[in-house]
């Protein structure tokens, strides 16, 4: 496991975000999580906007988790903006659903979801789930921009 | 001889003298032996008498007597030759004096043969004559004047006059006064022309008339153009022709009604063929009236009876004048109709009223205020019909018809055929209400189908939406409660004794379950939203992929997959692998844990071709057959946990799934032996 990783959690949930970063952390991923509770904070963040202002915006995070339901803007929205977007368009997004169902809706969006996991987060299930993305191993042998 | 002597002697006609005293003949010639066949000793010696046959010396007697007198021509006597021929002469005498005595010279002459002709004309005559009287008719003969000269004796029997009557009569008396012109003509005709014939009346003295047939012939008679006639009784010709008309008036009239049944049939053709084409029935309607006063009346109006009203719904008259005069009436009265009885008359009895040879003076039965009488009344109606609408039992209407031109008339066979005019009328008047009422009950049926088919929807759409956010919404405190309790048991293991951490597992074992349940109830609802996209696909591959699932399932378990060749189905693919997961699952779990199970997949044509059967075959515990009437239900289980783990929703999905493709599920077990499960799927 590379030494800098950054998660992006998107997770209104409290319980299903304290079990994830647990699972996370559990397995020394040593990593950098990162906690939004909403689509907007995760776009704030991720541009560096409101109370996210001055942070450097080219320090994407190594990986998105974002979950689905969110209040104010949700999953999918975030998604469609991180897609849209070249500054964030590489960044590897793992859909977080809550059943193997919502995983068919999201599908059909086509919206270029790299992988699912379903909550809770099972650690093994989701070191599977980012190795699928394949480059994510890739991007971490590459100097960091 | 001298020339006397010649005279006598060689006379070719018979001669003698005989005294007239003693009539002993004192000289005879040659001729007279000859023809006598006497010698001449034999005749010498003989009288007068002699020569006769004794049936004549009665005649000869009376004649001497009467010719004592002297007499020159003796006349025509008969006399009998020596071999006994009797034969009629020619006497001629002459007086002489013979030696002194008074003697008579004869000169005598056969008259046979003028006698036989004579004869033969008096047969001939005589002949005529019978035939004359019997003529097989009545002739008669009669010149310019008149005057009948001949007839025969039919004539006297038929007309029953006398012979003397006849002979006074004329021709024209014969005849019947009202012919006696005409036959005068004819027989002008005749005389000119020579020839006429002319059928008339025989007057008998009694006066009855006799149909004769006469045919005259002029003939000149005795220098005078006479007509010879001919009559013939024609009394049974007569009669026979009478009846010959009257068979052929019969016949003329039946061929009338005939024509008039023909004309009949051919309006309710016509009748039935606007019928057939014409959509709008009030057009129909029109077109009727329009009919029916061209071949059966000058004015035909349709009422229809609704709410106590008579509402107009067809109309026609036959010219424009009546036209105007009705639409005046019509126009000024509109309820003119309501007020007559007649009409109320009909539309509750039903019955047609019917009157012909219409009077003004009927008018008054109308009970008509004076102003519209005076129109209706200028109307000049001859004759109307009014015909019930009869349909189902019930007068619907009426059908009026009026004739006003005094030529037209209804016949006696319109009624029947009018009725049946009406009674098809007011059928598809019916027929339309009825047509009208259903489409507006098919109307408000299409609504409350539609109201409730939205309902249901909408009702459906709650029960999915429900369901779905139940399931979901359930699932985020499971998923709280399964990661702690799971936190639980990896962080705090040395916090719990054995008891805390048996617990601690079943809490978590038990969320996982509810999980499962969720899952699967959520699924199973899902299958009534989804759409079904269907592809052709080799079933072996489906079964192929469910088979690697499964094994999945079942790390631990030596799996032994026995699959036939299937065909191609056409299927949902997605739906399809639930259903073979959910099947094939089954059949591996449902074993003794020491058993290895075996999992046979075959396939069959049904017998009647058109269905595919699939069979998923195990050789595990099996099942109660009593029970298989549960197999499909939701959460419906035939063991128990502790037995098999389960959530009692695979096979009721399983079951929603091959329905919605048109197949069947069912199975077959027998405990400890294994069990089957079928299912069907269309075959194309």
């Amino acid at each position: 496991m590379p030494e800098q990783v950054e998660i992006l959690l998107c997770e209104d949930n409290k319980r299903d975000a304290d079990l994830t970063i647990r699972s996370l952390r559990k397995r020394n991923v040593n990593n950098n999580i990162i906690w939004v509770k909403n689509g907007e904070e995760a776009l704030d963040y991720l541009f560096g906007r409101n109370e996210h202002e001055g942070r450097p915006v080219e320090n994407t995070p190594t990986v998105i988790l974002l979950d689905l339901k969110m209040p104010k803007i949700d999953g999918l929205g975030v998604l469609k903006e991180v897609k849209k977007n070249e500054l964030t368009k590489h960044i590897p997004v793992v859909i977080l659903t809550s059943s193997e169902e919502e995983k068919d809706i999201v599908q059909s969006y086509e919206l270029g979801v790299n992988s699912y996991i379903v909550k809770p987060v099972d650690f093994q299930k989701f070191s599977e789930s980012i190795s699928d993305v394949g480059y994510y191993w890739t991007l971490l042998n590459k100097p960091k921009k | 001889m001298n020339n006397a002597g010649i005279f006598f002697e060689k006379n070719p006609n018979p001669m003698w003298v005989f005294a007239k005293s003693t009539l002993k003949i004192k000289a005879v010639n040659k001729a007279a032996l000859d023809f006598y066949g006497y010698s001449e000793e034999e005749m010498l010696s003989l009288t007068l008498k002699d020569l006769r046959p004794k049936s004549e010396i009665g005649k000869l007697n009376k004649e001497i007597e009467k010719n004592q007198q002297g007499f020159s021509n003796a006349g025509t006597w008969l006399h009998q030759k020596k071999n006994g021929e009797q034969l009629y002469m020619r006497i001629l005498s002459y007086p002489i004096n013979w030696h002194g005595k008074e003697c008579k010279l004869i000169v005598a002459q056969d008259l046979t043969e003028q006698k036989g002709i004579e004869k033969l004309l008096a047969d001939e005559k005589e002949e005529y004559e019978i035939i004359a009287q019997n003529f097989p008719g009545t002739y008669y003969v009669f010149d310019e004047e008149g005057d009948l000269k001949r007839w025969n004796k039919k004539l006297e029997e038929i007309t029953g006059y006398t012979n003397s009557e006849i002979k006074e009569m004329t021709p024209l008396g014969f005849i019947a006064l009202s012919e006696r012109d005409k036959v005068q003509d004819s027989v002008k005709k005749a005389f000119n022309s020579g020839s006429s014939e002319i059928e008339s009346l025989l007057l008998t003295k009694e006066g009855k008339e006799i149909p004769f047939y006469f045919k005259t012939s002029k003939a000149v008679l005795h220098g005078k153009p006479h007509l010879i006639g001919v009559g013939v009784d024609i009394s049974p010709l007569v009669k026979a022709r009478e009846e010959l008309k009257l068979l052929y008036e019969n016949e003329k009239a039946e061929r009338e009604r005939t024509e008039i049944l023909n004309n009949s049939l051919k309006l309710m053709n016509k009748v039935g063929t606007i019928f057939a084409s014409e959509n709008d029935l009030k057009i129909a309607l029109d077109k009727i009236a329009c009919l029916l006063t061209e071949d059966v009346s000058d004015i035909c109006s349709m009422y229809l009876s609704k709410n106590e009203k008579l509402n107009r719904i067809a109309h026609h008259a036959a010219s424009k004048e009546i036209e105007e005069l009705a639409a005046k009436i019509r126009e000024q009265y509109p309820d003119l109709m309501m007020n007559i009885n007649l009409f109320n008359q009909v539309l509750e009895k039903g019955e047609a009223i019917l009157q012909t040879d219409f009077n003004e003076s009927q008018i008054e039965d109308f009970n008509l205020h004076s102003n519209p009488q005076k129109m209706v009344k200028k109307l000049g109606i001859k004759s109307f019909f009014l015909l019930p609408l009869n349909a189902r039992k019930k007068t619907v209407g009426v059908l009026v018809l009026v004739i006003v031109d005094a030529n037209r008339q209804f016949f006696s066979n319109d009624e029947y055929f009018l009725q049946e005019l009406s009674d098809k009328i007011a059928l598809h008047i019916i027929n339309l209400e009825i047509e009208e009422n259903l489409r507006s009950l098919n109307v408000t049926l299409e609504e409350r189908v539609q109201t409730r088919t939205q309902q249901l929807e909408e009702s459906n759409q709650e029960l999915e939406s429900f369901s779905y956010s139940v399931s979901h919404d359930l699932r985020a405190p499971l998923r709280a409660i399964a990661g702690y309790s799971n936190l639980l048991l990896e962080d705090h293991q040395q916090d719990m004794n054995d008891e805390g951490k048996e617990f601690l597992k079943i809490v978590h074992d038990e969320t996982q379950r509810m999980g499962e349940l969720i899952d699967k109830l959520l699924a199973f609802s899902r299958m009534g939203r989804t759409e079904k996209t269907e592809q052709t696909i080799s079933m072996n591959l489906l079964v192929d992929s469910s088979i690697e699932k499964v094994k999945q399932s079942f790390p631990e378990k030596n799996i032994h997959f026995e699959v036939e060749e299937l065909p191609e189905v056409t299927i949902d693919t997605r739906l399809m692998m639930q259903v073979w997961i959910n099947l094939l699952d089954n059949a591996v779990k449902y074993y003794k844990p020491e058993d290895e199970p075996l999992v046979q997949v075959t396939s069959q044509l049904s017998e009647e071709n058109n269905n595919i059967i699939f069979s998923i075959r195990d050789f595990g515990v099996g099942f109660d057959m009593k029970y298989s009437d549960k197999l499909f239900g939701v959460f419906q289980r035939l063991h128990s946990d502790d037995e098999f783990e389960g959530t009692g929703i695979g096979l009721a999905l399983a079951q929603r799934i091959i329905k919605r493709h048109g197949g069947k599920i069912w199975a077959e077990s027998e405990e400890g032996k294994g069990s089957t499960f079928y299912f069907t799927l269309p075959y194309k």
